[in-house]
């Protein structure tokens, strides 16, 4: 292959993919914002342009701010949960203890179930009558707690399936950075007499930032969409009140299907879409910055 | 000459299978309901009927749970897919209506339905004059009563309760507890959940106190009709229930279900609780009443038929099989398997009714008893599910008791909020 043969393969190549990229994930984005600027509807009823109506609205709105307070929530109570307990998990995967790879598998089921599954089993286990949570708490002469109705505890409750959900998974990510990290760090580290703790803070969790970096990107991106939870722990006279669980991506599901507002929903989902991004971009700046400060 | 042979033989092949396609080839017609219990025990009986009846028809019955049959119909009518017949009810259907995306009824259809379909059916599925649509079944929200648990509190089983004053006196009596704590709900309210659940259980307690959820106002369009005297009583009833009487709590199990595991000794709900008691506890000894008189005797009642949309594959099919669907034995399977009631009068109910003689109640309604339904204006969806956003945090608010200011409070944010949406749709009137 010539030297222009083989440029233009690699640019058609390059092509393709950004082409698959914008069609795949740039447009659906900048329709989105499109359509936020509008009052429209899904069968075409409606269909008027508006400005930023619908941002301000969103200004206004009890249920949206409501819904972004729990979506921090979510955010800043499972994503540290969930990577602490992933990364002591995955030091525990690490060792040479028997049964290793059973408690891998244990711990990784929930992750590659269905989030509607994982839901439902969880719904079961909050019933008030014969959860298999009050169960437990009934052994130490505990009230049954009402984890889905009371909307002191309802958010709670999803947090804990979220953590569940989630742990196993990225637990299996630490342990590949571990596994990957050369043993001749911590033996020199031996050497210079550093103890369990110290190989741990100055070789082990430098050496796993780009993993860490990954896993929190993905913990807090899927965080702050988490809905599908939401979705199943609201069904029904048992089901935990709309509100007190009430998350971003469930009122953009609400304002949508249930309420028809699609230009509404678009304008959460753009501002959904820049909180993510924001967020991602600090997540960024702050490990690059401390790589650069540790000069990594 | 080998390659003449190799080329009639792949010929005949193509059109060997091309007959057969065209042969195998089936009509298919769809129908998609948000009522498994229906769709399962009634549409798939009838379907294979009909297919006997028509061999070159095949009839692909789908069925989701309420939720997701919605959302999917309005994501199949925006892509132009709807199923051929859809089944749902008058007022999620109400914006695709004024859409025009919905064929009219046939002659012989709206002819059938003056004469066969109960009127106060009938009158949903009129808009701008004409029928759309084919009334099939209806919700109505009873009182439904435990009669062991009745005889066991020293009650008469055949004496439901008929005033607030006896609901409550009957509750409490009715109430068991274990420990300090409530083991058995006297009366099981709809406290929790997201959607419009709760807002749509409070509702005929709201027309029993003289009240609506959306009034309408002489320019023929609607206001909260909650933030009045009505609407005090009816959500202090909540409150005094809950914190005072304490019949009810957060601990205990709910609705159907409850009241299937006898944990529950009253509550209300509409007739497909029915189907469900049969398949969940058979031997329950259970009575259903109509709902008890505070200033006025009244409930709610949800309106479901069948539609064909504008973009139906098969029209001409589609109104054939609701056709079919008429027939008596469907009518008949409606409340006996799935305990849906249904709006053709002219079948004889005679035998469901001795074999589930407390479905007699759906079948009456007395004059003086206030019938309300959805109005089915576009925002009403939105408007019950935030109003039941309002109460669920009020019933938890055992503060409430004895305290006006606060009820008031309640309900002044709520008919704001509601109002808030009927302007932003330019459906309020003063």
């Amino acid at each position: 292959m010539g030297k222009v043969n083989r440029t233009l393969f690699v640019f058609s190549v390059v092509f393709f993919l950004y082409f698959l990229f914008g069609i795949l994930r740039l447009a659906p984005i900048l329709q989105m914002f499109r359509i936020s600027f509008y009052d429209f509807d899904l069968i075409g009823l409606r269909k008027e342009f508006i400005g930023f109506r619908n941002y301000i609205e969103l200004f206004h709105d009890t249920n949206f701010h409501i819904a972004l307070r729990n979506t921090l929530l979510v955010v800043a109570i499972s994503v540290p949960t969930t990577v602490i307990l992933a990364f002591i998990l995955a030091l525990f995967y690490n060792t040479k203890l028997r049964l290793r790879s059973f408690y891998q598998l244990i711990y990784f089921i929930p992750a590659i179930m269905p989030t509607a599954a994982v839901s439902l089993i969880w719904r079961w286990m909050y019933d008030p009558g014969y959860g298999l949570l009050n169960y437990v708490l009934s052994w130490f002469g505990i009230r049954p707690v009402p984890w889905l109705v009371d909307e002191r505890i309802a958010l709670y409750s999803v947090i804990i399936l979220w953590v569940w959900k989630w742990v196993g998974y990225y637990a299996i990510l630490f342990l590949v950075g571990l596994q990957n990290i050369p043993e001749m760090y911590k033996d020199a580290a031996k050497v210079d007499g550093a103890n369990w703790w110290q190989s741990l803070r100055y070789v082990t969790l430098p050496l796993l930032k780009p993993v860490t970096l990954f896993v929190l990107i993905i913990a807090s991106t899927w965080a702050f969409r988490i809905f599908v939870p939401v979705y199943i722990l609201t069904l029904g006279s048992q089901g935990a009140p709309g509100n007190a669980v009430r998350v971003i991506v469930y009122d953009m599901y609400e304002n949508y299907f249930v309420y028809d507002r699609v230009g509404y929903a678009c304008a959460e989902g753009f501002v959904l879409f820049l909180i993510v991004a924001l967020f991602t971009f600090l997540q960024l700046k702050l490990t690059r910055g401390s790589e650069a400060e540790g000069g990594t | 000459m080998k390659g003449k042979c190799l080329w009639m033989v792949c010929l005949a092949l193509v059109f060997t299978l091309g007959i057969y396609d065209l042969a195998g080839a089936k009509t298919v017609l769809t129908i998609q309901s948000g009522y498994p219990e229906i769709a399962e025990n009634v549409y798939k009986i009838a379907a294979a009927d009909f297919e006997k009846e028509h061999p070159d028809v095949t009839v692909k019955v789908a069925y989701y749970n309420l939720r997701d049959h919605e959302q999917k119909l309005a994501m199949q009518f925006a892509a132009g897919t709807p199923p051929d017949v859809v089944e749902t009810s008058t007022y999620f259907i109400a914006k695709f209506l004024a859409a025009g995306m919905l064929q009219e009824a046939p002659a012989d259809i709206v002819e059938y339905i003056e004469k066969n379909v109960m009127p106060y059916a009938a009158k949903f599925y009129k808009y701008n004059g004409n029928i759309y649509g084919m009334p099939y079944f209806i919700g109505i929200i009873a009182l439904y009563y435990n009669k062991d648990m009745f005889i066991e509190a020293g009650l008469d089983p055949d004496r439901p309760p008929r005033t607030w004053e006896e609901l409550i006196g009957f509750a409490c009596r009715l109430a068991k507890y274990e420990k300090g704590r409530l083991a058995r709900s006297g009366i099981s309210l709809r406290l929790s959940g997201g959607g419009s659940g709760v807002a749509e259980k409070w509702w005929p307690f709201l027309i029993q106190a003289g009240g609506t959820i959306l009034e309408k106002t002489a320019d023929s369009k609607y206001r909260a009709g909650f933030y009045n005297q009505a609407g005090f009583d009816a959500l202090d009833l909540y409150i005094k229930l809950l914190h005072l009487y304490k019949v009810d709590s957060y601990e205990v199990k709910h609705d159907a279900e409850a009241f299937a595991l006898e944990q529950t000794a009253m509550f209300e709900r509409g007739a497909w609780v029915t189907g469900y008691l049969k398949e969940h506890n058979p031997d329950l000894n259970y009575g259903i009443a109509l709902l008890p008189q505070y200033k006025q005797r009244g409930t709610v009642t949800a309106n479901f038929g069948f539609y064909v949309p504008q973009a139906a594959k098969n029209p001409d099919l589609a109104w054939e099989f609701i056709r079919f669907l008429q027939r008596p034995k469907y009518q008949l399977l409606m409340p006996e398997k799935s305990g849906w009631i249904p709006v053709r009068n002219d079948v004889d109910y005679s035998g469901v009714l001795k074999e589930t003689p407390q479905l007699a109640t759906f079948f009456e309604t007395p004059e003086d008893y206030v019938v309300e339904s959805y109005t089915g204006i576009s925002p009403e969806n939105e408007i019950m599910t935030k109003l039941a956003a309002h109460l669920v945090k009020a019933y938890r608010q055992a503060n409430l008791l004895d305290n006006p200011e606060g009820i008031w409070k309640v309900l002044e944010q709520a008919a704001a909020e509601v109002n808030e949406i009927l302007k932003r749709e330019g459906l309020y009137g003063e």
